[in-house]
């Protein structure tokens, strides 16, 4: 057992302290041994498992209490439900944001969409068709983005709402961390947890309790914060408010003067720059000056960058774990390449494995973390030019990738050529006994998964796949986890967003996919579709891709999602 | 963690509907895998026994707010790790430095206790206790001995032992836990 690990078990588990000195050598392994930081919370989650184990019945204090506090109490359920009794029953919440998670979309999405699928194409559907209960979520429009969001966490009940939502009106509570609110009257809000804050408007917003601190333009001038007991009105300054939970409430001007009135009284007053006001049952007093006690830009973007650079510390060591599957074929992460690189590494190396990228017009852009590589495409001619030796019969292919814009009836991801494309993709041949395959998006927000079945009058047919229209503009501009898997033993494909299976398909049989010669994010026209003016061109970018030759377990999806996830 | 979502979904609707009894089936599916999360994180089993106990009180409360389709474990943890947070921040304030760096290492491995939790499945969970059943003697006394505290020490005076050779055997028999849960059939 290796001495780090040794002594941080032991401190963990209060068995010895740690000199400071050492105290920093064991954070900073953790934080950069990703090896170590698996060890460690393996030993340290056995050890909460073993624990909550062998405690068979546990003590519940506090509803013993609530009970009555017999020591012979009854059991941990009836404890429960004796205290559950004094609560109000839950209702089921109606959500305005639109930016609920990709599963919870999934139930309504593929219900709908099966209804319609399953009668001619023999889907089956990966979640009963039922609707919820809550209904259709219903979006509002938005007043506000969510720009950043720092080791946040959202309240008990609230949705888990990620960097660069759009935001209507409407509550936020925050139970911890700092998030940064860009009001689209101009107003800038950075908001510390726990608070609780309602956007009222693009010019208006209501402080329950917690900490905000406001930045304004003049294109905000007018921006009105209200509390309980008051009306914060600024003039093209910053100031921060605090609203306590014992009802006491500060203004502090941050930044030039601002104006102070009561809630429902006539008249307002002055605060100048650098002073406070203290308001309480005998009204408005002086207190002192402390804005450090406010969120403030540089702070918030300090923490950020570390949270960024812990979570791209997370997924590379998942990555790296990955590249040993010996079924992986294709593995771009885009990482420890210089922005001059024409060609894309493939991680992958060995029997069977496919080539490097070579990178056609696409440009070098920052991916889902800062330090993290990614390809942004524009639509025209650009593409990665891959290829992968053999057929195959199960398939798992997963992107990291950013949807900009749909802009054409269908747009490519990853594609082989077919018959009537050899030409335009300089005349490789398609042997008559493989079927080519596109994987693509069409313009509704469709994931689709193409299978060639012949020609008919020199046109390509394909059988085609898809998923529910998932990814509409609201989603355009995020890194999305996209996923399809195809599992010939089980005769399944299954297309994942976000981890979560949105559709599932029975696809026709026939022979193996070839994926030898591929393209990434483009597709050549023929001449008849460049008369037409048809473009396959991907507008976004991505910063991972992989291709497998086993079907990935929706567990396995699930997990990459999660410690892919920005 | 697998669990059978339909059940779990009529649970969820008979609460809804005002059948609070139906709650039963969800603290007995979810209960030792959020007390195990919790006890990860924490020393003393009181705290975690109380932090499970606000955790299914909040996701009683929130129960509406639960998205059918999403993964309930994960909300769970959610709320859970919530509430782990929130402890290490009101002890911060009046705690040593050791508190804080407790606190500092359970933010950096957060993320990754997160994962490894998504990875345990229910079934592995409800072997654990015959897998420590089968371990050999020393361990299975140090596993049920625990370590937390002064137990380290007085294990070692009674094993006749140094806390170093403790340690090693209890990490031994941790690889040998997780080896039995995830074999079927134990």
């Amino acid at each position: 057992m290796d001495r780090d690990l040794q002594d941080l078990v032991a401190a963990w588990l209060r068995n010895s302290d740690l000199s400071a000195a050492r105290r920093d050598e064991l954070l900073a392994r953790l934080r950069a041994d990703n090896g170590f930081r698996r060890e460690f919370v393996e030993e340290i989650q056995m050890h909460g498992y073993v624990r909550a184990a062998q405690s068979a019945e546990p003590r519940w204090p506090l509803l013993e209490e609530a009970m009555g506090g017999h020591e012979d109490g009854p059991g941990l359920e009836d404890s429960i439900m004796a205290r559950l009794a004094q609560m109000p029953t839950p209702r089921r919440q109606r959500t305005l944001n639109p930016w609920w998670a990709v599963a919870g979309f999934a139930v309504v999405a593929v219900g709908v969409f099966l209804a319609v699928q399953q009668s001619n194409l023999g889907t089956k559907p990966v979640v009963p068709p039922t609707p919820l209960s809550g209904g259709l979520p219903v979006s509002s429009p938005a007043i506000a983005m969510l720009s950043h969001v720092v080791e946040a966490a959202w309240a008990d009940g609230e949705p888990d709402r990620i960097e660069g939502a759009e935001l209507p009106t409407g509550w936020l509570r925050l139970a911890l961390g700092t998030v940064q609110v860009d009001l689209f009257s101009g107003a800038r809000l950075f908001v510390e947890g726990p608070a609780q804050l309602e956007l009222r408007s693009p010019n208006e917003a209501f402080l329950l309790s917690g900490k905000v601190a406001c930045e304004l333009n003049d294109s905000a001038r007018g921006f009105r914060l209200l509390t309980p007991g008051l009306t914060v009105v600024n003039q093209g300054n910053s100031f921060g408010v605090k609203v306590s939970e014992s009802g006491e409430q500060e203004v502090h001007a941050l930044e030039g003067k601002v104006t102070i009135g009561r809630t429902g009284e006539s008249g307002t007053s002055q605060i100048l720059a650098k002073q406070a006001r203290r308001l309480d049952d005998t009204g408005f007093s002086e207190t002192p000056f402390r804005p450090e006690e406010f969120p403030a830009f540089d702070r918030v973007r300090e923490r950020e960058q570390a949270e960024a650079a812990r979570l791209l510390l997370a997924w590379r060591a998942a990555a790296d774990a990955l590249d040993t599957d010996p079924a992986l074929r294709v593995h771009f992460n885009f990482e420890e390449q210089s922005p001059l690189d024409a060609t894309l590494r493939n991680r992958v190396r060995g029997d069977g494995a496919g080539s490097d990228g070579q990178i056609i017009g696409a440009r070098w852009a920052q991916g889902r973390w800062p330090g993290k590589g990614a390809l942004e495409f524009r639509g025209r001619g650009q593409r990665v030019l891959l290829r992968l030796p053999g057929t195959h019969t199960s398939l798992t292919l997963l992107a990291w990738m950013r949807v900009d814009a749909l802009p054409q009836p269908v747009t490519t991801l990853l594609a082989t050529d077919e018959p009537p494309r050899e030409d335009a993709n300089g005349g490789k041949p398609t042997p008559a006994d493989v079927r080519p395959v596109r994987w693509e998006l069409k313009a509704n927000g469709q994931l689709g998964f193409n299978l060639f079945s012949g020609l008919v009058s020199g046109q390509a047919q394909w059988n085609t796949l898809p998923a529910p229209p998932l990814l509409t503009p609201e989603r355009h501009g995020q890194w999305l986890c996209l996923a399809t898997v195809l599992d010939a033993a089980r005769g399944e494909l299954t297309h994942f967003i976000n981890g979560v299976a949105v559709a599932r398909h029975k696809p026709p049989s026939g022979p193996p996919l070839a994926l030898t010669h591929l393209s990434l994010g483009n597709l050549s026209v023929t001449d008849a579709e460049a008369r037409a003016g048809v473009n396959y061109g991907f507008f976004g970018a991505v910063d991972e891709l992989l291709v497998a030759t086993r079907p990935f377990s929706a567990a396995e999806l699930r997990r990459y999602y999660e410690v892919g996830r920005p | 963690m697998d669990h059978d979502p339909n059940a779990l979904h009529a649970a969820i609707d008979e609460v809804l509907a005002g059948h609070r009894d139906a709650f039963r089936h969800i603290v007995r599916e979810y209960g030792l895998g959020v007390r195990g999360f919790i006890a990860s994180q924490l020393y003393h089993l009181d705290d975690v026994d109380d932090l499970a106990q606000d955790a299914f009180l909040a996701a009683f409360e929130n129960l509406g707010s639960f998205r059918k389709g999403d993964d309930f474990g994960a909300w769970l943890r959610g709320i859970a790790r919530n509430k782990v947070k929130m402890y290490f921040r009101s002890r911060m304030r009046r705690e040593n430095a050791m508190e804080r760096f407790r606190s500092e290492v359970g933010e950096v491995v957060e993320a990754d206790l997160e994962r490894a939790s998504v990875a345990v499945e229910e079934e592995q969970l409800a072997r654990l206790l015959n897998c420590i059943s089968k371990l050999p003697d020393k361990m299975r006394r140090i596993i049920q001995g625990g370590l937390e505290g002064q137990k380290a020490q007085a294990l070692a005076e009674t094993m006749e032992s140094s806390v170093a050779v403790i340690y090693v055997t209890n990490h031994r028999a941790h690889k040998l836990l997780r080896e039995c849960m995830a074999r079927k059939g134990v």
